[in-house]
């Protein structure tokens, strides 16, 4: 069977284009479980924990996601995100003082700047969630 | 005449400037080759950020309203003008620093210019020390000025400044926000350009005439809907563009650098070889007086 082909680019970089059997999106609202065939789709991503089973066998592989989107189509999964980071590059004790952090800022700031803050601190915990993986 | 002394020391200076110009743009270059590795990495992500507004736009398009996009049907600029203050505001992107030849005095010119000729008025923020200073200086009337912008120019930054202006503009305090930059051409050019960031012109995002219409009617499916989806995306393609904006004069200041400072150094050069020439010359002269004076010397004595 055909597989997908898994393309993540954020402003810096093209950081994956894979083969892949199948993609796990952290949709805006709720998860998304993407398979070959899948219809066409255009979606907006929250921050949160994007995985994927490489084609070529091997485990499964996650990567945290800042907010963004995706597109689906002709079983291409095409993801942008502002920052992205595969599960093993992520220091975990360094993740979670960030998370730490921005959770205390958000629990000072105001009604108004929590709006801001939230993704910052989702992304946070994201990646505090997703290094666990590694 | 200049005395050999003075003469040797000039060459002296000379030199020592010619090898700082020679650092300078050599140091110019290394940052010229990392800011056009900036802009290229963000190829990909332009490109699909394109593609995804464009299949939406084309979906949503009269249905959309969003505080950041002209007005459906008018779209020219005249009809934005209704209800807001009537006041302009004009990013100008110059450099950190000078020595690098007319690149900040281009933009600055340029802003000048405009500013002019904007009806109900406009405001600068200046990005860029140089930029900050010549306006502060002239007294002209500013929203702010952000220093020291280009030591680490990151995605972060550019985040922060859309927020700012994206609030500022939803709030109507302006009418429309322009950007004035060097953009990069190529290492031995820059143009300056002035842009419009705000409103989103309709034409940007749905591209030539209702934009990705001819290339297939796939049936997509949206999540949440496609205006929520739209929503989304219209700030971040405002964040995008000011960081494209920021690093575009990145790599036009550092090209302008490199260029500025290979001509002080060939100009460098050019003087050396002047004032070496002039002291070879004034020093075989003494050589000469000298010959003349001992051999005078001598005839008078036998004489």
């Amino acid at each position: 069977m055909a597989g997908l082909n898994l393309i993540l680019v954020t402003h810096a970089e093209k950081l994956l284009e894979v083969e892949c059997s199948d993609v796990g999106l952290p949709g805006r609202k709720g998860d998304m479980g993407i398979l070959p065939g899948h219809a066409a789709l255009i979606s907006t991503l929250r921050p949160g924990e994007l995985s994927y089973q490489p084609s070529d066998g091997g485990a499964r592989r996650f990567v945290a996601v800042a907010p963004g989107f995706c597109e689906v189509a002709d079983d291409t999964v095409t993801v942008l995100t502002e920052t992205a980071e595969p599960a093993e590059d992520i220091d975990a004790a360094a993740a979670r003082t960030e998370r730490d952090e921005l959770a205390a800022e958000y629990d000072r700031a105001s009604f108004e700047d929590q709006g801001a803050l939230k993704d910052r601190v989702d992304t946070a915990q994201a990646r505090v969630d997703v290094a666990a993986r590694a | 005449m200049a005395s050999l002394i003075d003469l040797r020391r000039r060459i002296r200076t000379v030199k020592n400037t010619q090898q700082i110009t020679k650092a300078m743009k050599m140091v110019a270059a290394a940052k010229l080759r990392r800011a056009q590795d900036q802009i290229l990495a963000t190829r990909p992500y332009a490109l699909e950020l394109r593609k995804v507004t464009e299949h939406l736009a084309a979906v949503a398009a009269g249905e959309v309203e969003h505080p950041l996009l002209t007005p459906a049907g008018g779209g020219e600029d005249g009809q934005a003008a209704e209800a807001g203050s009537g006041k302009t505001l004009v990013l100008v992107v110059t450099g950190d620093k000078g020595l690098c030849g007319a690149f900040n005095a281009h933009v600055q010119r340029r802003a000048e210019q405009e500013m002019a000729t904007l009806n109900g008025g406009g405001e600068i923020l200046a990005l860029g020390n140089r930029g900050a200073d010549f306006f502060t200086h002239r007294g002209a009337s500013m929203r702010g000025a952000r220093r020291d912008l280009f030591k680490d120019l990151s995605y972060a930054t550019a985040q922060d400044l859309a927020a700012e202006v994206s609030k500022a503009f939803s709030d109507g305090e302006y009418d429309a926000v322009y950007a004035v930059y060097n953009e990069f051409i190529s290492v031995l050019s820059q143009r300056v350009s002035w842009e419009r960031l705000l409103p989103i012109a309709r034409e940007d995002v749905v591209g030539e005439d209702g934009g990705g219409a001819g290339e297939d009617h796939r049936d997509y499916l949206y999540e949440p809907s496609e205006a929520e989806i739209l929503n989304d995306l219209l700030p971040r393609f405002v964040t995008f563009q000011i960081y494209r904006v920021l690093l575009e004069s990145q790599a036009a200041e550092h090209a302008a650098r490199m260029t500025a400072m290979d001509s002080a150094t060939k100009n460098a050069g050019e003087l050396i070889d002047t004032l070496t020439l002039q002291y070879n010359r004034s020093r075989q002269a003494e050589i000469t007086t000298e010959l003349i004076e001992v051999v005078s010397g001598a005839n008078a004595l036998e004489g």
